[in-house]
């Protein structure tokens, strides 16, 4: 009985470790997708001059954070063309990208200066500088995320073991 | 009828414009808004509507920076890429033939135009369909056997291209004169406004168009390819141009066109139409005039006599 007990405790310390390491891979996929798509926006730009709302409507119906961005973008355009796309472009870096922090949404939202008000060399280069940006973001939050969960995992464990020693 | 198109044909020209402007042009008497020419928009200025006659600001308005990007952004669909190669030249093509042009700082690279930075005035320049206005023109134009090379001149904004339209019109329709396949190179979509594959201003039913083409290619490729019997183009400008058209006088097809010029003179002046005359090109001269609204058509010979 008490060795059940133990190992649900254990089993706890253990989940508690994984939910909190949860945030750290959310936010490693969600900059790799985001550093995907801006790579993808950018070779369409460069090779189709695909108009933006085109562009977004396309690249919305992607999976992961790049795709929920230009997604959103889209929604936004086509409910507000009038806005601008500075306007909607920066709304939807704000609603759907909770998982970046703000030095990450920073290169984001600035590209909202950039897309469809330059030629298309001009937009391309912005968009793979930010795409490389979020790139060196990435493998800063990939090794931190590795860093983290062994100490949350280690942290976890001993306070588990600590609190299955002190019940018995 | 006429009128009420024209007063539409302002909402679509205005449907560029930020809410606010929008709603003012909207309170435009109905009088008015069937004359307008063009709407103005310079920074820090009101905005101005030009009637035939007339400049006039529009009370209460104002235009700033973000005005113009605005329009900017609504007249690109929020993608100035896409018109990348008309901003180089200053205006870019609207849906329903209308234009836009613009000012602002140049930024060159090898010589060339490479964009337009901090735009600081935009015109949008409404375009106009007249049915019925080359009816009294066409039979001054008709030679023996066949329609003789025709250029039209006025100064900018005199109407020649409202003019031509209707020219090419009725010669695809038939409409006063026998019919004819007409070939259109209508570079920068103003003729016939093609959307989709559709001309939105009428052309007539012989028409064939080739729109966002070079003229001088667009010529080529239409002479080739499409058997016409007159070929027509809107605004001579550079040397190819010329070189086309000459080309193709030398093949059995009429051609139509249209020059800035307010004059012999000011025609005279510039080599480009020295050199058609002086090859006899064209045939027959027509000149728009403008007097406060009122416009008027005489047709002369390459020297300038009226026939």
């Amino acid at each position: 009985m008490k060795g059940a007990g133990v190992l649900l405790i254990l089993l706890g310390a253990l989940l508690c470790a994984h939910r909190a390491t949860g945030r750290l891979r959310e936010r490693v996929r969600a900059l790799e997708s985001l550093e995907q798509t801006l790579r993808l926006c950018a070779g369409e730009l460069a090779f189709r001059l695909t108009p933006i709302p085109r562009l977004c409507g396309r690249l919305g119906e992607r999976t992961g954070a790049g795709g929920a961005l230009f997604h959103q973008v889209a929604e936004g355009l086509s409910q507000d063309p009038e806005g601008g796309l500075r306007k909607s472009w920066t709304q939807a870096v704000d609603h759907t990208q909770s998982a970046l922090n703000p030095e990450e949404k920073l290169v984001l939202t600035a590209l909202g200066d950039v897309l469809g008000r330059y030629d298309s060399g001009e937009q391309v280069r912005e968009l793979e500088q930010a795409a490389a940006r979020l790139g060196e973001f990435r493998q800063t939050a990939a090794e931190e995320q590795r860093r983290l969960s062994r100490v949350y995992c280690a942290l976890s464990l001993a306070g588990g073991l600590g609190l299955a020693l002190v019940l018995i | 009828m006429t009128e009420r198109v024209q007063a539409d044909r302002l909402n679509q020209v205005a449907a560029f414009l930020p809410r606010e402007l929008r709603r003012r042009i909207e309170t435009l008497p109905p009088q008015a808004r069937e004359e307008v020419e063009e709407l103005r928009l310079r920074i820090g200025h009101p905005l101005f509507v030009l009637y035939p006659h007339v400049e006039t600001p529009l009370e209460g308005t104002s235009v700033d920076r973000s005005t113009l990007e605005t329009v900017l952004e609504l007249a690109s669909g929020s993608s100035v890429h896409t018109v990348m190669d008309q901003l180089r030249q200053g205006y870019i093509s609207l849906p329903g033939g209308h234009r836009m042009g613009l000012c602002g700082t140049g930024a060159v690279e090898n010589g060339e135009l490479r964009t337009l930075r901090r735009v600081s005035s935009i015109s949008l320049r409404v375009a106009r369909e007249i049915k019925g206005i080359a009816g009294p023109i066409l039979p001054k134009l008709w030679g023996e056997r066949d329609l003789e090379s025709t250029l039209i001149l006025s100064p900018p904004g005199g109407g020649k291209t409202t003019l031509l339209r209707d020219m090419i019109r009725c010669l695809s329709a038939g409409e006063g004169c026998p019919p004819r396949r007409v070939g259109v190179a209508d570079e920068r979509g103003e003729l016939a406004a093609m959307w989709d594959g559709l001309p939105g201003l009428d052309l007539g039913p012989r028409c064939d168009i080739l729109d966002r083409c070079p003229k001088a290619l667009a010529l080529t490729a239409l002479l080739r390819g499409m058997n016409p019997q007159v070929l027509a183009a809107d605004e001579i400008t550079a040397a190819s141009d010329t070189a086309a058209f000459r080309e193709a006088a030398g093949c059995g097809v009429s051609l139509l066109a249209t020059a800035h010029a307010g004059s012999m003179e000011d025609l005279l002046r510039r080599p480009i139409y020295r050199e058609l005359l002086s090859d006899q090109i064209f045939s027959r001269l027509v000149w728009v005039r403008n007097c406060r609204g009122d416009r008027s058509y005489t047709v002369t010979d390459p020297a300038g006599e009226p026939l």
